[in-house]
């Protein structure tokens, strides 16, 4: 006889692979004009991209000393955004986390789209980018190799690795879900999804080794997302630079990466449930969960602030607290306040459980968040860029981002935004295999404490 | 006609799993299951072993080890340039890279194990798939042989196995990507 629990997950499998597939239907004209706003935004990009090509980085407005602000900030800004997606698909998947799979799919396609939009910036800020290439070992006429004690030499390891396995591991997850939009597809987008299915049909050879591929990739992605951010910071760790040489900065990044990785799911999925009607799915409870989640990397960032200026108070070295202090209550200033507000103070009102639950609440925290989390590269960047060792080479006009900079960004949050909407529309935005394993096992446990809680009483009647 | 075998469809992975016990108390042995998750514990009732796929990953983290430190210090030793007093081998960033590519031979060899030993891709349909395999049915697949058990026999122990839907599959030449209803 079969077990009523389970009888009922049978039937809710296949309103399962309905009720997500149906979010891949025709797009109304919202959608529409989504794709025509961020392609705008690209387009924009480009065009300020071509300028800077044509005319030179002055037009940026990089010079000595300030010459790294906004593109290596956003660089930096946009990989940690992608952090976070490993964080919630390998490390909650390898932690069983009840809450992640509702969120899993999503992360992971920020992920690998904030990973390509990042990429960008390195070769924008090199100017001559169509010298991009020097910076991988190949045998060249120069005789030279490229130098690998160098930082920027690691974060092309560490950066392309964290991109090619992103990509895999979103792919491979996608393999049996393909497979349900394969069997409802015809004409080309049947051959397209039925190409990266790979001909799945969900025989138990192919799910052995697809439930250890699977895991394996999760292991290997696991450490990519402290290890990648490390060397990201090590960009500036490794200098002699007041602000930047800081041997916290590892921890330090990595903890500020999950925390801005976690607003921007938060961005992303809070209107995505309503737009997609996937409420039943991503549910209240769910983003509480990514909530604390985030209250937790906000305290975990403010005591690291802590760390630093207590240290750099302690050290007692004339250079980095003048840098501190400049931060504080100079040019900075403002800058650097909001960012404490954004990033220390805004989020404690998760704290409390209504606004944990309260989706507005949510969305706004969350911006919030994303805005202090790139103010904070950015004062560390620049900040201590404009006031290093020797006041002679300080900035006397400060900084001031030019239009270049502001368009090229701007492309950049088109560039992210018009990829994930065709994530969207194009895949299925929840993992329905998943999805599905979950509400079997969660129904093997209901039926697990009844039979506990049937022999328990039989126990009492008996006198055991 | 030549047959495929005999394709028994059950409503929960648990009928799925008595199933399996009841056509191996049989003395079948030769079955395939097709399932639309990953239910470990009908899974471990097929084949307990593990995957082989683990062995060809740590072959590819090795090798991405092995290949990255090759390649750090045979560059580094042909242009031997002196950086901030560092030595010529300089462990610490030449680690970073090891793990690196560690990772990321390790990743690809997961992957390219898993399509080896799947024998995937493969695009054609089986004779035994169908669309509602991969959404919300299980079923059992067991071959039939000229030299074996035949196809009837098997039927009737699938049906009292407890299978909804009991069907022998003749053997047909599919193309790729073709739709099945």
């Amino acid at each position: 006889m079969t077990p009523r629990g389970e009888a009922i997950a049978s039937e809710e499998y296949r309103r399962v692979t309905d009720d997500v597939l149906s979010a891949m239907g025709p797009s109304g004209p919202g959608y529409r004009a989504g794709l025509t706003v961020t392609a705008a935004m690209i387009l924009l990009g480009a065009v300020a991209w071509g300028f800077q090509l044509i005319y030179g980085m002055g037009l940026a407005g990089y010079t000595h000393p300030i010459m790294w602000a906004v593109y290596i900030t956003s660089f930096v800004w946009w990989i940690g955004i992608a952090h976070s997606g490993t964080l919630i698909s390998a490390i909650l998947f390898l932690l069983r986390a009840p809450f992640r799979a509702a969120f899993s799919r999503s992360a992971e396609a920020m992920t690998v789209i904030a990973i390509t939009t990042a990429a960008g910036f390195p070769v924008i800020h090199l100017g001559r980018a169509w010298r991009a290439y020097w910076v991988f070992p190949y045998p060249n006429e120069r005789q030279i190799w490229i130098t690998f004690p160098s930082p920027l030499i690691l974060d092309i390891f560490a950066v392309s690795t964290y991109l090619i396995i992103s990509m895999l591991f979103f792919w491979f997850g996608l393999v049996p879900d393909l497979a349900a939009v394969r069997d409802r597809s015809a004409g080309w987008k049947r051959t397209i999804y039925g190409v990266l299915s790979l001909g799945w049909e969900g025989k138990d050879r192919q799910w052995k080794h697809y439930r250890m591929a699977y895991a394996l990739l999760a292991g290997l992605a696991t450490p990519l997302v402290v290890s990648v951010h490390s060397v990201v910071s090590w960009d500036f760790a490794l200098s002699i630079l007041p602000g930047w040489h800081n041997t916290l900065f590892a921890p330090y990044f990595v903890a500020g990466a999950i925390f801005s990785g976690l607003a921007m799911v938060l961005t992303l999925l809070v209107p995505m449930r309503s737009l997609l009607r996937l409420e039943q799915y991503l549910t209240i409870s769910r983003f509480e969960q990514l909530a604390k989640l985030a209250l937790f990397m906000s305290l975990i960032v403010t005591y690291s602030y802590a760390v630093e200026y207590f240290t750099i108070w302690y050290q007692r070295d004339p250079t980095e607290q003048a840098n501190l202090l400049f931060k504080v209550r100079g040019d900075f200033a403002p800058l650097f306040w909001i960012m404490t507000v954004c990033n220390s103070i805004a989020p404690l009102a998760f704290f409390w459980r209504s606004i944990r639950r309260n989706l507005l609440a949510l969305f706004v925290i969350s911006i919030l968040i994303n805005i202090g989390m790139w103010l904070e590269r950015f004062v560390i960047i620049a900040g201590s860029l404009a006031r290093d060792h020797v006041p002679y080479s300080w900035a006397p006009d400060g900084y001031h981002i030019s239009l270049v900079e502001a368009g090229i960004f701007i492309g950049s949050l088109g560039w992210f935004l018009f990829w994930f909407l065709l994530f969207a529309k194009r895949l299925p935005v929840l993992p329905i295999s998943e999805l599905k394993h979950d509400m079997l096992k969660e129904h093997r446990e209901v039926q697990a404490m009844r039979i506990g809680e049937v022999g328990a009483a039989r126990g009492g009647e008996r006198g055991v | 006609m030549e047959f495929e075998g005999v394709v028994a469809y059950f409503p929960t992975s648990t009928a799925l799993r008595a199933a399996i016990r009841h056509v191996r108390g049989a003395g079948v042995w030769d079955i395939a299951a097709y399932l639309p998750l990953g239910d470990g514990q009908v899974l471990n009732a097929l084949d307990s072993r593990g995957s082989a796929v683990r062995w060809i990953t740590l072959a590819g983290g090795l090798t991405g080890i092995a290949t990255a430190l090759a390649m750090t210090i045979g560059m580094s030793w042909s242009f031997p340039i002196i950086v901030g007093g560092k030595p010529i081998t300089a462990w610490p960033p030449f680690i970073v890279i090891s793990f690196e590519l560690m990772v990321l031979f390790g990743g690809i060899a997961t992957v390219v194990g898993f399509l080896r030993l799947t024998r995937l891709p493969d695009l054609t349909p089986s004779g035994a798939y169908h669309p509602s395999l991969v959404v919300d049915r299980f079923a059992l697949l067991v071959p039939c042989r000229p030299d074996g058990v035949d196809c009837p026999t098997i039927e009737h122990v699938l049906r009292e196995a407890g299978a909804v839907e009991v069907r022998i599959v003749p053997r047909e030449n599919r193309s790729p990507l073709q739709e099945v209803s």
